[in-house]
Order: structure tokens, then C-alpha cells, then sequence
């Protein structure tokens, strides 16, 4: 028999509005507990490596890319260090650019396999290739495009900081081909008391974003903006 | 820099559509949709396979998904990353949407608590959809609480009218009595509302410049014909109005049938009781206008163009070049 009653009996409404925040909470739970890409807590470092470039030295001579190709034999379709520039003339302007070794690795957060570490001795942000399903997930989190994805084996790899050269004493290869010592790297905190030190130039996102470990001294005004 | 494509938005599709046409069932086994018996199963017996077959494209779009597929174990690994979290979901709501499928299919009675877990689990995976874009922080035209409520009025609607539209072609039956017409009406209405929330919002620069560029490129650059034709027109606007329509011809002709069959009870002099008997009798509903099947269809086409707009106009935050 059919029923003519209200639509919505007080009890069938109340179990379906438990139902459906039960669903809710547990699809949005991810998203407190990821803190969105960038904001989950990661354990305190002791250290943390960057990288400090010199805009005013650069040259643009592409040795920091070659020699980072070379030693870390990219795969096709990756490119771990680019060289930007922009403008003309005089005004040129270079930025030499790979991973930024984040303080807040959106990488970290939202890889599904948990293909990427942050080393909790340096800071450096480490991804494991064998771990990698190819999802593209980062792609689209790391705000600085440092994660590559490559055509020919379909998976992902990024720059490591060139962590096994650091433990046998050597300096990372784009540090040691840098002919003019644009390129070099050391402790975050130091890096930052450099004067003249920024992490944003141009359109750079927003450090805070992820807390790039990325130190630039931009372009001086004098030599024309 | 590889982006996600199309398979990627037809799957967040599909988990929408398969999780909606579960709910449609579970609503209509609770009696919230009216007398349309086709609509209690055939939500069931789809919602896992469509999930399933979405899923099956996303594991076809992963760069080891064909190379290397026991890495794909790992997926539930990281418990900060939604997509882990979004993986559990829909593996769990495909189990459970299997199996009450097959009950469904069987015609067999399925505990109650299968029933509500599977739609606890076709909320979380409609909802999952939505914060899998909204949790990228560095891509602002996805990253806001506005799109995952989008994303699930999307998944209830177009579940919905995948459900009425088999009901009406496998069952031939009226899939469009008051009540799902009437929810039809608010779940369309109510995506209209948000979707233009939503681009305000962006369009206002609340969620940023860059945001509000990928609003300008779906609104009135390479994807404007997609947006206002497919989307609002076709997929919105469109199918309201006909939905409208159909559900004030629809209460009409009930009332009126109402009153012919309390005419005719009381003429033959039944007693009280035997009139309300005639009464709680479904009454033969009128011949559905075939352009409800097309409405239906058209919803589906919007809940499609709506994931790939979201897709394919996701711009990053910072162009990666330094001019």
C-alpha cells in the first residue's frame, strides 16, 4: 500500500542527515588533515639546505642546466634545472631555478605513494622514482614546477640536491659548474642574513606557500629595471 | 609539464554520476521520489560498475598504471594525501555498491545497513571528486570550499537523471512523477545558484588574479562555448525550464486525476473507507513527453563539460617563466 503521508517521515529525515554528514566528514577529513597542500606540520628540522642565487652575477650560460643533466642523467622529457630570463638589453634578468627543498613540501602532502621524503638531517626533499605511480598529482601541487614528469618512462623525478655527492664532501654539480659563483647553496639561515637577500622576484609565487628554501639576490636597481 | 587530461575529467564524472545514482536509489527506497519502483534498483545496479569504469581510467592515465601495477598498492599510503584518502573511498563504496547491486539486481532484500553505508560512502566519494582539485593550494582557481559543494549538487543531479534516464528506456516506465521532477527542479536550480556563486567569486578577484584569469578563459575566452552552451545552456538553464514545466503539468494533471477518481468513488457510493482505498491508489500518470529523456541526457552533458572546464582551465599559480 502507498502511503500519502508527509514526504518526509522525522525519522528518515534524521537518519539521512546523519548519513550524508558521515559521507561529508568523511570526504572532506583529507582535507584537515592535509591542511590543503602546504600547511600540515612537518616535523622540526635540524637543518635546512638551499640555494642562493645571484642575479647580478648569472651570465646565463646554462652550465648549472648541463651539468645537472649530466650527473643526474635526466630522463627524457625532464628537466630538473631550467634558466629563466626576461627582458632585453641591459635589462635581462636570469633566474636559475630547480627544487626549493620547501619547508612545507606540497609534494610530500599529496603524493598518494608516498614517493617523496624530506630528509630530516638537511632539509633536502627526496623522491623515489621505483615509488612513483605517474599520477601527476604534483604536477599541479608544487607550486614552482620542480617536480618532471618524463614521456619516455612515464613516471616522475626531480632535483635531490645531489645529496650523494654533499655525503662525499663534493658540492652539488650546478654549485661546481657555475663559473661565475651566481650558484651556491648552504644553510637556509645563513643564506637569508646575505644582503640584499629576497625569495620573491618577478612573478614567483609566494614563498610562504610552501616555504621555499630558495635565497635570490635580485638584479641591482642601478643596473636598470 | 603533463597535464591531466581528458580522462582525468571524465573520471571525476563518472565518480560523480556513479555516487549520485546510488543516492538516487537510497532516496527512493526511502520513499522520498514518489511510486517509481525502477528507481530503487536501477541507481544501485549502475553506481558500482560507473564508478568502477572511472576509476579504471584514472589507473589507464597513471604513467605505471600499464607498466608497473603493483605500485599501485602504494596508492593508500600517505594519510596527508586526499588522493590516498580518495583511493580508500572508492574502493570501499565500489565493494559496497557491488553488492547491493547484485541484491538489487536479484530483487532481493538488502540489510539496512548496507544500504546507508553505501551512501555514507557515495557522499564521501561525490564529495572526494571536488576536494581532490580544492586541495591544491597552488592552483587557486580550484583551490576554494565553493567547489566541492559544486562538485556534489553536480554528482546528485546528474546520478539522478543517469537513474531516470535508464528507468525510462530499460523499465519504460514514467521516471518523471512530481517528486523527481521537483527534485530534479532543486538539484539543477540549486547548481545554477552555486556555479554563479562560484564564478562571481572569481570573477570578483576573491580567489585571486590568477584565478580570475582561468574564470575570463572559461568565461569569455577558448572555453566560452563549452561554459554558456554546454554548461549553462544546454546542461542548466535548458533542462530547468522543462523540468519546471513538466512538474507544474504534472501536479496538475495529478490534482485534476485526484478529483476525478474522488468524482467517480463517490458517484458509485463507496463508503468512506473504500473512497480513501481509491484514493492511495497510484494514479496512471500521463504520458511523459519525450523530451524529458533529453533533459535527463542534457544534465549528463553539463555534469561532463562542468569536470572539463575544471580540468582544463586549471592555470598555476606562477607560469613557470620569468617574464
Amino acid at each position: 500500500m502507498s502511503h500519502r503521508g508527509p514526504v518526509l517521515k522525522r525519522r528518515t529525515a534524521l537518519k539521512l542527515g546523519a548519513l550524508a554528514s558521515l559521507g561529508l566528514s568523511i570526504g572532506i577529513a583529507p582535507g584537515f588533515a592535509l591542511g590543503a597542500g602546504g600547511q600540515s606540520s612537518m616535523p622540526l628540522q635540524k637543518k635546512q639546505l638551499g640555494f642562493l642565487y645571484d642575479q647580478s652575477k648569472c651570465i646565463g650560460c646554462r652550465s648549472c642546466e648541463s651539468a645537472c643533466k649530466v650527473a643526474n642523467k635526466w630522463e627524457q622529457g625532464a628537466q630538473w634545472r631550467r634558466v629563466l630570463s626576461s627582458g632585453d638589453g641591459p635589462n635581462k634578468v636570469y633566474l636559475s631555478i630547480s627544487c626549493n627543498h620547501c619547508a612545507r613540501p606540497a609534494c610530500v602532502s599529496v603524493c598518494p605513494v608516498s614517493a617523496y621524503q624530506k630528509r630530516p638531517e638537511d632539509g633536502i626533499v627526496v623522491h623515489s622514482p621505483e615509488k612513483c605511480v605517474g599520477c601527476g598529482y604534483c604536477l599541479y601541487a608544487c607550486p614552482y614546477h620542480a617536480p618532471q614528469y618524463s614521456t619516455q618512462t612515464e613516471r616522475i623525478s626531480k632535483c635531490h640536491f645531489c645529496y650523494k655527492l654533499q655525503q662525499a664532501g663534493k658540492t652539488p654539480a650546478c654549485v661546481a659548474a657555475c663559473p661565475v659563483k651566481a650558484l651556491t647553496y648552504g644553510d637556509l639561515n645563513e643564506l637569508l642574513q646575505t644582503p640584499g637577500a629576497v625569495q620573491q622576484v618577478n612573478r614567483l609565487p609566494d614563498p610562504t606557500l610552501t616555504g621555499s628554501s630558495l635565497v635570490i639576490i635580485p638584479k641591482t636597481k642601478a643596473l636598470g629595471k | 609539464m603533463k597535464g591531466w587530461g581528458w580522462f582525468i575529467a571524465i573520471y571525476l564524472f563518472l565518480g560523480g554520476v556513479g555516487a549520485g545514482a546510488y543516492l538516487t536509489s537510497l532516496a527512493a527506497e526511502k520513499g522520498l521520489l514518489g511510486h517509481v519502483p525502477q528507481l530503487k534498483r536501477l541507481g544501485y545496479i549502475i553506481s558500482a560498475p560507473i564508478v568502477a569504469s572511472g576509476a579504471a581510467l584514472l589507473i589507464l592515465d597513471l604513467g605505471q598504471g600499464k607498466r608497473e601495477p603493483w605500485l599501485l598498492f602504494r596508492l593508500l599510503s600517505n594519510p596527508h594525501s586526499v588522493m590516498s584518502w580518495g583511493t580508500g573511498i572508492l574502493s570501499v563504496f565500489i565493494a559496497l555498491g557491488l553488492v547491493r547491486g547484485y541484491l538489487a539486481w536479484r530483487q532481493q532484500s538488502a540489510p539496512d545497513w548496507l544500504g546507508y553505508a553505501g551512501g555514507v560512502f557515495a557522499v564521501a566519494t561525490a564529495v572526494y571528486t571536488g576536494l581532490l582539485l580544492a586541495a591544491i593550494r597552488a592552483v587557486p582557481f580550484w583551490h576554494n570550499y565553493v567547489l566541492p559543494i559544486l562538485f556534489m549538487i553536480s554528482a546528485l543531479s546528474t546520478g539522478m537523471s543517469a537513474t531516470t534516464f535508464l528507468a525510462h528506456f530499460l523499465a519504460r516506465e514514467h521516471g518523471h512523477q512530481d517528486n523527481v521532477c521537483l527534485a530534479h527542479v532543486i538539484l539543477v536550480g540549486a547548481e545554477l545558484v552555486v556555479l554563479s556563486i562560484f564564478f562571481g567569486m572569481i570573477s570578483a578577484g576573491m580567489m585571486g588574479p590568477v584565478a580570475a584569469e582561468s574564470g575570463a578563459m572559461i568565461m569569455f575566452d577558448q572555453f566560452s562555448l563549452v561554459f554558456w552552451l554546454c554548461l549553462v545552456g544546454i546542461g542548466l538553464v535548458g533542462p530547468l525550464a522543462l523540468y519546471v514545466r513538466q512538474y507544474l503539468q504534472s501536479s496538475r494533471i495529478h490534482a485534476a486525476g485526484m478529483a476525478a477518481a474522488l468524482d467517480t468513488a463517490l458517484a458509485s457510493g463507496l463508503d468512506n473507507e473504500a473512497t480513501g482505498l481509491v484514493l492511495e491508489q497510484p494514479l496512471a500518470s500521463p504520458r511523459e513527453p519525450r523530451y524529458m529523456c533529453a533533459c535527463d541526457a542534457a544534465v549528463l552533458i553539463g555534469g561532463l563539460s562542468l569536470r572539463c572546464l575544471f580540468v582544463f582551465a586549471a592555470l598555476p599559480v606562477w607560469s613557470g617563466l620569468l617574464g
